[in-house]
């Protein structure tokens, strides 16, 4: 027994040595500024992220050098959006991002707006190129010549969209924004706030001692190697360190701990909850060979059974503060809770415009113009206790005019959402047991199953991440 | 004469106190933040969210201190938040700028400590 502990405490102290050693300050490669927001970030168990450069000089430096996106005409326009201060720009993959800024609209009153206009890279639409490609009594030179006339005579606009979105209460509202920040220094105030000034007071001192060692008004700027070469330094660099490794994981428990209790994190719920309205419309302008222009409008309406709103009224009626206190006790009234069940309901209709294209050397393509319709009900609620089990209901209803495969096309899934346990989930491939049963109008709508239940339905279970788990 | 008002002028330069300014800025969330600055004399300050966000909240530095801001947070949902932190001299210049952002999801608590220029 004695060898065991003796071993045991071996073991203990050889591992700690490493963790010193592994945590050495002296080792870090940046300045005391970048130290301090790695170690602290560290110690909240997040990653420091770099920021990004600011817009204006993500714009201007454009790739003048090379194709694409950066056109004379182009150029220009996104500087002057960017000096006249009308939003902010971005540029992703095959487009240029125009966000309008939203303040400056304001029209509070009647929702959020965002609109936005996306300059697309054109190129020669995919079904002409196709075409192009299907003529096999042409030789591949003589059909790549084809192609590559139709690209040259596009031009820096020849496919812009405009796209609108509008929702009534934003996807952050303002409502539960407040709750949260009534709720956070109410519980900050006692759970958070003496442990914070002792250690800014404790930084201050640090600052205070090494800006005097080191002859600087600026000690965040001094380089980690600078500091540690010193003696003094790296001693008062090395007690700070330990000192905010002792109290920063306290304060940060601590304080999650209070949170929880005082359902400061069951405000997501209230806000997933809140009955929400959002429309979305897009129109893209295509000119040439880039293709048909197209219109869209998406609209969608999302619901559950406990909201801000849902608080506020129930405070009004029973009397009651709108603080933490009262929201815990409108949770533990709220009977389907546990629950959560939430819908929502989307409606998509696409208009493309008919598209006709001379081809050098061969008889026009042409495409007549399409529609499609699509509605979709989204229902789904927790049961046996916990978050770990969910059923969802999804019940689509597509007509598309141009796609034989998703004309008068109806399909609902029901499925069954097992969260698995890390060690199961390792085990199994997957975090999450889905189970679905599906039914469809048609045989030919319904896909692959698992198993048969008739022509129409049938059962499918897959392993999988959870649902959104890369957003 | 002129040579007196040129050495009071910069005296004042030195002397002058300067100006610390706090603003925070969110995308999604709903994050909430608090902000304690700590001195090496007395005037340490505490500032709460609604005053950091989108502020600016201010004190005056006393050049004979030393300061430290630690910043506290709580993520409701998914988010960003951003503590731009400025030293403007007594001329309303700035004399420093520091910027620290903080990425986080759905029930992180954060803690960051910026030291003040």
């Amino acid at each position: 027994m004695k060898r065991a502990s003796f071993l045991l405490a071996i073991l203990l102290l050889a591992r700690s040595t490493a963790a010193a050693a592994q945590e050495d300050p002296c080792a870090f490669d940046g300045d005391l500024d970048s130290y301090l927001e790695d170690l602290t970030a560290r110690l909240s168990g997040q990653a420091p992220i770099e920021l990004p450069k600011e817009a204006t000089e993500l714009a201007l430096a454009s790739r003048a050098n090379s194709d694409g996106l950066s056109g004379g005409r182009l150029d220009l326009l996104r500087r002057a959006f960017v000096a006249l201060d009308l939003g902010a720009v971005e540029e992703e993959e095959g487009k240029l991002v125009f966000n309008f800024n939203p303040a400056m609209l304001k029209l509070n009153s009647l929702g959020h707006f965002s609109p936005r206009v996306i300059v697309h890279e054109p190129v020669l639409f995919a079904a002409v190129g196709e075409h192009i490609d299907a003529d096999d009594t042409v030789p591949e030179v003589e059909r790549t010549a084809r192609k590559e006339a139709l690209t040259k005579g596009l031009q820096d606009f020849d496919d812009t969209e405009l796209h609108v979105r509008w929702t009534n209460e934003g996807d952050t509202p303002e409502a539960g924004v407040e709750l949260a920040n009534r709720t956070f220094t109410e519980v900050y105030a006692t759970a958070g706030r003496a442990v914070a000034q002792d250690i800014a007071n404790e930084a201050a001192a640090f600052n205070a001692a090494l800006s005097d060692l080191l002859k600087t008004d600026d000690a965040g700027a001094v380089s980690i190697e600078t500091i540690c070469g010193e003696d003094a330094g790296e001693a008062l660099l090395k007690e700070l360190t330990a000192s905010l490794e002792l109290q920063v994981p306290k304060l940060i428990d601590d304080l999650r701990e209070q949170l929880s209790a005082s359902a400061f994190f069951d405000i997501a719920d209230l806000i997933d909850g809140q009955p929400r309205w959002t429309a979305e419309s897009s129109y893209r302008l295509r000119e040439g060979a880039a293709g048909p222009s197209e219109w869209s409008l998406n609209a969608r309406f999302d619901i559950g059974p406990i909201s801000i709103n849902g608080f506020e009224k129930w405070a009004r009626e029973y009397k009651k503060q709108g603080d933490s206190q009262g929201l815990r006790e409108y949770l533990e009234e709220s009977k389907l809770r546990h629950f959560l069940p939430n819908f929502s309901l989307t409606a998509k209709y696409t208009k493309t415009s008919d598209f006709e294209i001379a081809i050098p050397g061969a008889d026009p393509f042409t495409q007549p113009d399409a529609h499609a319709l699509s509605s979709t009900l989204n229902a789904g609620c927790y049961f046996g206790g916990g978050r770990d089990r969910r059923l969802e209901l999804e019940a689509t209803y597509d007509d598309v005019s141009d796609d034989p495969n998703r004309q008068d096309r109806f399909v609902s899934t029901l499925s069954w959402v097992e969260t698995l346990d890390a060690e199961l989930a390792k085990l199994a491939g997957g975090s999450e047991l889905v189970v679905s049963f599906i039914w469809a109008n048609k045989p030919e709508f319904r896909g692959e199953v698992d198993e048969d239940f008739g022509l129409r339905a049938g059962l499918k279970w897959s392993l999988g991440p959870k649902p959104g788990a890369g957003n | 004469m002129a040579k007196k008002l040129k050495l009071i002028k910069k005296m004042a330069a030195i002397t002058a106190p300067s100006t610390l300014e706090m603003k925070v800025t969110k995308t999604a969330g709903p994050v909430s933040t608090a902000a304690e600055v700590g001195s090496t004399g007395s005037d340490d300050r505490s500032f709460t969210d609604s005053q950091l966000t989108p502020g600016p909240a201010t004190m005056p530095l006393n050049p004979a201190n030393s300061y430290a801001i630690a910043w506290t947070g709580a993520f409701v949902k998914a988010g960003t938040a951003t503590l731009n932190v400025r030293v403007l001299r007594a001329d309303g210049t700035v004399k420093e700028k520091k910027p620290v952002r903080v990425q986080g999801k759905a029930k992180e608590v954060f803690f960051r400590l910026v030291l003040v220029p």
